[in-house]
């Protein structure tokens, strides 16, 4: 059986680059592909936590988030979609209309 | 250029100090037991999603459907005015 900690090494690496990728990014589309990585970090740590503590409930809950994730990338690139169409760019350094 | 390096190590920073402590701790595993006869546990989990969890599972079909919905109203072509 491998050890939690490789699991819970690997979630933490992935999220790591989520967050570096969305520290450093200027397209629409990388961000919500760095959303997913670190949203799958913390489906691979719900997973590795539900089978170490022997309880089924971090699978379901995973699939629940799996589930959430697509939603979120539904409607996210249908808002970049609307960004695209009014700006014909999708640069987020640029979109700072809701920034103060 | 500058602010990418600095990301960069903010983003080592933060996996350092993630790893350190999972490396130091002491995890206590529980042996499986509801992969019995069934090697991957997936009836297990189909049951939980379709007995305890049956509730969130409703609600996340019509979180999906507003989703499907909210997409298609932003992303659809405006009819010419």
């Amino acid at each position: 059986m491998i050890p939690l900690a490789y699991y819970l090494l690997l979630a933490g690496a992935l999220f790591t680059i989520g967050a570096y990728g969305i520290m450093t990014l200027s397209n629409g589309i990388r961000l919500l592909m760095c959303i997913e990585l670190m949203l799958n970090s913390a489906n691979m740590n719900l997973i590795a936590f539900s089978t170490h503590i022997n309880d089924a409930s971090g699978q379901v809950f995973a699939l629940f988030s799996i589930a959430l994730a697509a939603a979120e990338a539904a409607v996210g690139f249908a808002i970049i979609l609307m960004i695209y169409r009014w700006r014909a760019e999708i640069d987020i350094e640029n979109m700072n209309l809701l920034r103060w | 250029m500058i602010s990418k390096i600095l990301n960069a190590v903010v983003a080592l920073l933060f996996l350092a100090v993630v790893g350190i402590s999972i490396i130091g701790t002491e995890w206590v595993t529980t042996p499986l037991t509801f992969v019995k006869g069934d090697s991957s546990g997936i009836v297990h989990v189909g049951e939980l999603i379709f007995t305890t969890y049956v509730l969130p599972f409703e609600v996340l079909s019509l979180v999906l459907l507003a989703a499907l919905i909210g997409g298609i109203y932003l992303a659809k072509k405006e009819a010419p005015a």
